[in-house]
């Protein structure tokens, strides 16, 4: 889904890195927020509900609607949308927040 | 560690606020969710008006955050500010949780450039991954180089929207057509032909191509506007190569695990169906609803709002000077009404003046009539205006402040 080339844009080299994404890798550059190197990938969907297991994927692409959280190894629950990737991330869908201590 | 200033959001208005002020000896820090600086900058890419060339957003950020690392503005980004108390201490932590502990940003003045949100707009299938703001497809496209879908189809038919269509589709995106939304309770006149077309008129004073001048061409057809809605044609009309469905609304998004596909049907000048549903194949869709003013920490501030037509929602009241209701609290940018932004950015000046002056760090007063006066002269000949009411909006709320405020 990267766009090789642009009429009008300046495509430039970046670092590549590697993360992990419920137990698959896969390769993003740096800079970029989580959900757009998994978009890269053709990852869209990022978890289920708690209510009826229905997929969501990134929404409002600006931190705003929470719809993209996604689960940080040793830490809990960021928006994909906003946070960076990092090389070596651990990420995964569980949404282990405070829904499924209390359910 | 205490700061004259602190800004609330790194986009147009707060870097350039940041710079008026540092470049005056201030000590600012500027503080911004992203890790990258220029909020919605970032994104944008059109073409202006007067053969003025690609407005390139990216590069004017890079522009500005190059001049504020000259002036030594403090940066805090990949932080979130998620409470303020008074007299100023905000409270904040980083947003992929490498903070162990919250951290306190104390401050003398407080500057809110936190912009927009873009509004929600529920239709039939619209939760489905793959489904996503124009903003989100903005961010992707043109921020990240990255396409939302192969096939892509846009509802909601506005200036934001028609931009980024077509953002998308030099990116390599098939945009299969721009679509009204379906007609339902949280539609409103978004989903109406002859509504929509008739803000459109007002929008093309400054129209900077063909494409935003079709709304004025309607409405100037002699056999009215319900005529032209019903005769528009079947195929759309292509705009940069898109086809503008003027008269067509997406009734509902179609896919089991992702998106698949949109069904369509002919509407009347109201947005009631006027034909058999059909079903056209894409692989992502964007929502376009419109923008409101994202004002959470000026609610937690103890601000006082309006809510104003032409501003696009509850926007805080406040002087020329942009100071709120709380004193020391200033605002900038799309947190006080949704224009675009190169009025962001002299709002910022502004602001960033105003407090200069109170500190007691600006020279010449007479740089606060001149800013004041360039915010003016840019929201009037403003390329893209966000809402046919803006300019009488900005007068009401003027009206507001020196009835219940002013001196």
């Amino acid at each position: 889904m990267r766009v090789k080339n642009h009429p009008i844009l300046t495509i430039t080299t970046q670092k590549e890195i590697t993360f992990t994404f419920n137990n698959e890798t896969y390769s993003g550059y740096e800079g970029e927020s989580i959900a757009a190197s998994l978009w890269a990938n053709e990852v869209f969907q990022l978890r289920t509900t708690e209510k009826k297991s229905t997929g969501r994927s990134m929404f409002c692409g600006i931190g705003n609607c929470y719809d993209c959280r996604i689960n940080l190894a040793d830490y809990g629950m960021v928006r994909a949308c906003i946070t960076p990737v990092e090389n070596q991330m651990v990420l995964s869908s569980g949404d282990e927040g405070v829904a499924n201590d209390e359910l | 560690m205490n700061y004259d200033v602190a800004i609330v959001g790194g986009g147009p208005a707060g870097m350039q606020a940041a710079i008026e002020i540092a470049k005056r000896g201030g000590k600012v820090v500027l503080i911004d969710e992203n890790v990258q600086l220029g909020g919605k900058l970032n994104g944008q890419l059109h073409e202006e008006s007067h053969n003025k060339g690609w407005w390139i957003g990216k590069q004017i950020a890079q522009e500005m955050i190059d001049e504020a690392k000259s002036y030594g503005v403090s940066f805090l980004l990949g932080v979130q500010v998620w409470s303020i108390e008074k007299d100023w201490t905000l409270y904040t932590s980083s947003v992929n949780g490498k903070d162990s502990e919250p951290r306190r940003v104390t401050c003398d003045f407080l500057i809110l450039a936190t912009g927009a949100i873009e509004k929600g707009l529920p239709i039939p299938g619209w939760t489905l991954p793959k489904v996503l703001t124009v903003g989100a497809a903005q961010v992707l496209t043109n921020q990240y180089l990255v396409r939302p879908g192969n096939r892509v189809a846009v509802i909601g038919i506005d200036i934001l929207s028609l931009s980024i269509a077509r953002a998308m589709k030099l990116s390599g995106v098939d945009v299969v057509g721009i679509y009204l939304p379906a007609k339902n309770v949280f539609s409103n006149d978004l989903s109406e032909p002859l509504q929509v077309l008739e803000k459109f008129q007002s929008m093309t004073q400054h129209a900077p191509n063909k494409l935003m001048k079709i709304g004025g061409i309607f409405l100037k057809f002699k056999i009215g506007r319900e005529m032209a809605t019903k005769f528009y044609p079947k195929n759309g009309m292509k705009v940069w190569g898109i086809p503008l469905y003027i008269n067509q609304a997406v009734q509902e998004i179609k896919g089991h695990s992702e998106v698949e596909g949109i069904v369509i049907s002919r509407v009347d000048g109201k947005g009631n169906e006027l034909s058999k549903r059909r079903e056209e194949n894409v692989d992502a869709v964007c929502i376009s609803a419109g923008l409101t003013p994202q004002n959470e920490l000026a609610v937690l501030a103890g601000c006082k709002f309006v809510t104003v037509a032409g501003l696009s929602g509850s926007v805080p009241i406040h002087d020329e000077y942009l100071e709120t209701t709380v004193p020391t609290l200033f605002v900038a940018g799309n947190i006080t009404g949704i224009e675009g932004a190169k009025v962001s950015r002299k709002q910022g000046k502004l602001a960033g003046l105003s407090i200069a002056n109170k500190l007691g760090i600006l020279n010449d007063e007479n740089e606060i009539v001149d800013a004041i006066k360039e915010v003016h002269i840019v929201r009037e000949t403003a390329d893209i205006q966000f809402h046919r009411n803006v300019i009488k909006g900005r007068q009401n709320l003027k009206k507001i402040w020196q009835t219940n405020y002013g001196g």
